[in-house]
């Protein structure tokens, strides 16, 4: 039983396989040494991953650089560009609603909580604009950074819009060059198990046998491993967030020297809400509903309209769309026996705060970190893992959950997602809370939370959230308050500064695909 | 920015250009560019400094002269005290253009322009061009062998900054000038000594083979040029100096 863990086999060859190889690869020492980690990748030549544009969050940026990949090369092989935040337009009911969830946090966020502040101002400004110099960069579609700065630094928070079919790509090129990733391209047909119930070794269609120690399933929604194999009970969501299809198509830009949104634009529908993320290349845009509230042909039309504001109809209307299904919940348990699932294998939910590869990064991270030395140790790590993931699956839940049920929208959608049963307890709870108190570091209970007090102020203030109970006044409340002008006016001054300084998203894309970033 | 016209004998038959130096003919400016070739003889007289152009994000080494952006502290009246200069100060206000054809990305030939707005043009009395005959003058003919050499410093930096990159030496440097009015320079780069000290024999021998051991030498002493350009600019403040 105190079998030493040598070899990891990595099932699936997405953005999740390659991420996780990647990650595991790059930590550890590979090759043919008594103490070398061997890591192997089995990739199906028959099954097409599913490549839709992706956002990602700041965490990549430390993920790449874990791995040994240049931002240059990552933004040039990618057709990425930079993702500063998420603008929602709609999501209340009126004309042209918009507010803003900003990666960076509202100025001096570390020492003061500026929303006592923001609430008592005569005049309500919005908070984003109000306690965030970042915003302003979205308006001009305005970089995160200049040409000058080293690769993976920026002027403010950043993470990336990405094509995910050439992350992979560019993925499985640096692992298998540069960090000794085994790559084998067949099909898994059979598992054979060990006594003790774990995987001892898969077979293929056209190799021996491959035997492991530890196996990673990041085979997509079919779960070959998770699911397939140990038939780990799923745990659906679709009670809490309703959107479970999307239609999503390419969107090409008309010049090639069109703006590049510089953060993901989330327009609200009546059953749903529209992405729109803008790559070098093109944009990727498509329309996440409920199947419950809304049919394809209505969808599809949505898409369609919304589309029309940026290309002339006849061109709009002639760009092909896919539909895609999906079951948002997670697996019961990631980590069972020898097997962990990361990515789509471990669960899926709608792409609102762009959660996906974040997870993965996450994942990956924590199971190299934590790499048990031996089998007797795994067991250890597995409980903890799954303690956590299904901890940082609520916190998704509870986040995404909050945009929709702060909605004054009249469609039957929206006010099905304000019903009583449909809101988790924890969020209930939360929102109680921070209705005679704000969102403040003290909501924290992980070192590593997946959403920051400061995102629930954004989308909670952005949404116009008010608090119904008065704040029970404190000695220090003016103070606070000469701080908090303080503050929002420093965070103005920035702003300013930043559009100033920084160029536009395009520009600045073109020229690192010209010149490069440096290093340092 | 600039009115850049090209150089043409005839339309320019009569202009004249002021030598002298001084912040009335544009030479009020903290730094300019170096080329690894001088490096030996700037390093006697200025700190020599890698930056990042804005244009394209890649290094160029450049000597300095200040530490705000029109602040000249080798200006004395119209003297600039130093024994040498670099050439992107002596070519002033010429500069090499790239001539391409309409339908190709790839430049043809150079040719010399000059910018027309350059406070060194407008004034009298400066020097000729052009002979009677419309052959360059002993002056304009220094300016272009200043060009040509600006030109190969140019391909130079290039593979210098190529090799450094390689190699790792380069790190980013913040300066912090003690005044009373503190100042930080910021977005400057030097050879890391710690690293070429640590380099491998084969690294070295590479950059010994392709001629890089002078200058990456020369900018690490040039750095002790920092002192004395500090004590300029204290003894500028200083106002028991102001009557000197």
């Amino acid at each position: 039983m105190t079998r030493p863990i040598k070899r990891i086999v990595i099932v699936g060859g997405g953005s999740a396989g390659w991420l996780t190889a990647g990650v595991i690869a790059a930590t550890y020492t590979s090759g043919e040494s008594e103490e070398g980690l061997r890591v192997t990748l089995i990739e199906s030549p028959d099954i097409s991953t599913i490549g839709v544009g992706e956002g990602t969050w700041p965490s990549m940026r430390k993920t790449l650089a874990r791995i040994g990949i240049s931002e240059t090369d990552f933004l040039t092989r990618c057709d990425a560009s930079f993702k500063q935040g998420t603008e929602f337009f709609d999501w209340q009911p009126g004309d042209g609603t918009a507010y803003t969830h900003p990666f960076s946090p509202p100025q001096g966020f570390d020492q003061f909580n500026p929303a006592s502040t923001f609430l008592a101002l005569p005049e309500q400004p919005r908070f984003d604009q109000t306690v965030c110099a970042q915003t302003t960069l979205f308006e001009q579609q305005q970089a995160p950074k200049q040409l000058t700065a080293p690769e993976y630094v920026g002027a403010s928070n950043y993470g990336y819009h990405l094509d995910a079919g050439k992350f992979a790509e560019l993925l499985q090129e640096h692992c298998v060059t540069h960090l000794q990733v085994e790559h084998v391209t067949a099909n898994v047909c059979a598992i054979t198990s060990a006594s003790n119930g774990d995987i001892a070794a898969l077979e293929t269609d056209r190799t021996e046998p491959i035997e492991g120690d530890l196996f990673i399933d990041c085979s997509g929604t079919r779960g070959l491993l998770i699911n397939e194999h140990y038939q780990i009970d799923f745990k659906p969501l679709d009670h809490f967030l309703f959107n479970n299809r999307a239609v999503a198509t390419q969107v090409p830009y008309l010049d090639e020297q069109d703006p590049i949104a510089s953060c993901t634009l989330a327009t609200a529908q009546d059953a749903g809400w529209i992405w729109d993320i803008g790559l070098t290349s093109r944009r990727g845009v498509g329309y996440v509903f409920s199947s419950q509230h809304q049919s394809n042909d209505q969808a599809i039309d949505k898409l369609y309209q919304y589309i029309e504001k940026s290309l002339p109809t006849e061109a709009a209307r002639r760009l092909t769309t896919r539909v895609i299904d999906f079951a948002p919940g997670h697996r019961r348990t990631f980590w069972h026996q020898n097997c962990v699932a990361l990515g789509m294998a471990a669960g899926f939910i709608e792409p609102l705060e762009a959660s996906a590869l974040v997870l993965v990064e996450l994942g990956a991270a924590m199971i190299a970190d934590e790499l048990p030395p031996d089998r007797l140790a795994m067991d250890r790590v597995s409980r903890r893992y799954n303690d956590r993931f299904s901890y940082r699956w609520a916190r998704i839940i509870d986040f995404l959950k909050l945009h929709y049920i702060l909605s004054k929208r009249p469609e039957p959608y929206w006010r099905d997602h304000s019903c009583e049963g449909s809101i988790p307890q924890t969020l209930v709870e939360q929102l109680d809370t921070w209705n005679y108190r704000s969102p403040w570091h003290n909501d924290q209970f992980h070192a590593d939370e997946m959403f920051p007090s400061a995102s629930y102020q954004y989308v909670l203030y952005g949404m116009g959230f008010r608090p119904n109970q008065t704040e029970r006044p404190t000695r220090e409340r003016d103070q606070q308050d000469k701080l908090g002008v303080q503050f929002f006016y420093k965070a103005a001054q920035e702003g300013k500064r930043l559009r100033q300084a920084m160029p536009s998203n395009r520009d600045l894309l073109t020229k690192i695909k010209a010149h490069g970033l440096k290093r340092i | 920015m600039g009115n850049f016209e090209i150089l043409d004998p005839k339309q320019h038959r009569h202009l004249t250009v002021m030598r002298q130096h001084g912040a009335d003919y544009g030479d009020n400016t903290m730094l300019s560019l170096a080329y690894p070739f001088e490096f030996r003889a700037l390093q006697a007289e200025y700190p020599i400094l890698f930056k990042k152009s804005e244009d394209t994000g890649q290094f160029q080494a450049i000597a300095l002269f200040g530490f705000s952006s029109e602040e000249n502290l080798f200006l004395k009246g119209d003297a600039w005290q130093a024994r040498s200069l670099p050439l992107a100060i002596k070519r002033e206000p010429f500069l090499l253009t790239e001539r391409r054809s309409a339908d190709s990305d790839t430049p043809q030939d150079f040719v010399i322009s000059m910018n027309m707005e350059h406070p060194r043009i407008p004034l009298p009395g400066g020097d000729p061009l052009f002979t009677e005959d419309g052959d360059p003058t002993a002056y304009l003919q220094e300016v272009m062998g200043y060009l040509k050499a600006m030109q190969e410093g140019y391909e130079q930096s290039q593979q210098f900054f190529a090799a450094l990159e390689r190699e790792q030496l380069l790190t980013a440097i913040n300066i912090d000038i003690p005044l009373p009015d503190p100042i930080e320079l910021t977005g400057f780069y030097s050879i890391d000594e710690e690293q070429l000290q640590a380099l491998s024999a084969e690294a070295m021998q590479r950059l010994q083979q392709a001629g890089w051991i002078t200058p990456i030498y020369m900018q690490l002493a040039s750095l002790s040029q920092m002192t004395g350009l500090i004590q300029k600019k204290i003894a500028l403040s200083d106002p028991s100096n102001s009557q000197q």
